[in-house]
């Protein structure tokens, strides 16, 4: 299962690059985005999950995690105060 | 091992690359818009090879609603987020921007005729003539 193992490692290391920039990031819109590419990341892990394991269960906590994921970016973009740096 | 998986582990493995290359360029862009740029291409196109491999390898009718689902959900809100989150970008970068010669943010709040006439303005002065102080036009 070679398919599973190189799509696992490529989405560690996406999520680990953007673990680092979600540290570092000199703005809150940094960060903002940093979190939207983990969230992504987050749903293509669980359909690769359901991708293994035939069962099609956990698709439906890729829906609900997909719109979480534009709850949280709209809310920052519309909340965060308008700072300099 | 039949054609249909090698197709499925193929868009699988194209969609965790999109992955792997939204976080080298979330950490490697220098500035906020293109990362954001770089940002959106797994949750459209890496979203949708994934969506497309797992549809490949399970099959059944309501597995593929479901996938149907999810990839109509990211192209609508995708963009949506995207748009908001560049435009809070866009106006906390331009307030010490050098090379600004017009207001065009502000230009762009007045309404698309306003923006129009500035953009207008600006290609006729010329940016370099402006800034390096040519003292003919006192209209503005």
């Amino acid at each position: 299962m070679w398919t599973v193992l190189v799509a696992g490692v490529m989405f560690g290391f996406g999520a680990l690059f953007a673990a680092v920039r979600l540290v570092r990031g000199p703005t809150q819109i940094d960060r903002a985005v940093a979190l939207d590419v983990m969230l992504a990341i987050v749903v293509g892990v669980i359909v690769l999950t359901a991708a293994v394991s035939g069962s099609s269960i956990t698709l439906v906590i890729a829906v609900v995690v997909s719109l979480l994921g534009f709850l949280g970016s709209a809310s920052l973009a519309k909340l965060l105060p308008r700072d300099r740096q | 091992m039949s054609t249909i998986d090698i197709i499925a582990s193929v868009c699988l493995i194209l969609g965790a690359f999109m992955s792997l290359l939204a976080g080298i360029a979330v950490l490697r862009f220098p500035d906020t818009m293109s990362r954001i740029h770089a940002a959106t291409k797994p949750q459209v196109l890496g979203i949708m090879l994934l969506m497309l491999g797992v549809g490949l390898r399970l099959g059944s009718p309501a597995v593929i609603g479901t996938l149907v689902l999810i990839v109509i959900l990211q192209f609508v809100t995708a963009p949506v987020s995207a748009h908001l989150t560049v435009r809070v970008a866009y106006r906390n970068a331009q307030d010490d921007d050098p090379t600004e010669t017009t207001d065009q943010r502000a230009a762009a709040d007045d309404g698309p005729d306003q923006m129009a006439q500035a953009l207008a303005e600006e290609t006729v002065t010329g940016g370099a003539t402006e800034k390096s102080g040519a003292p003919a036009d006192d209209e503005r």
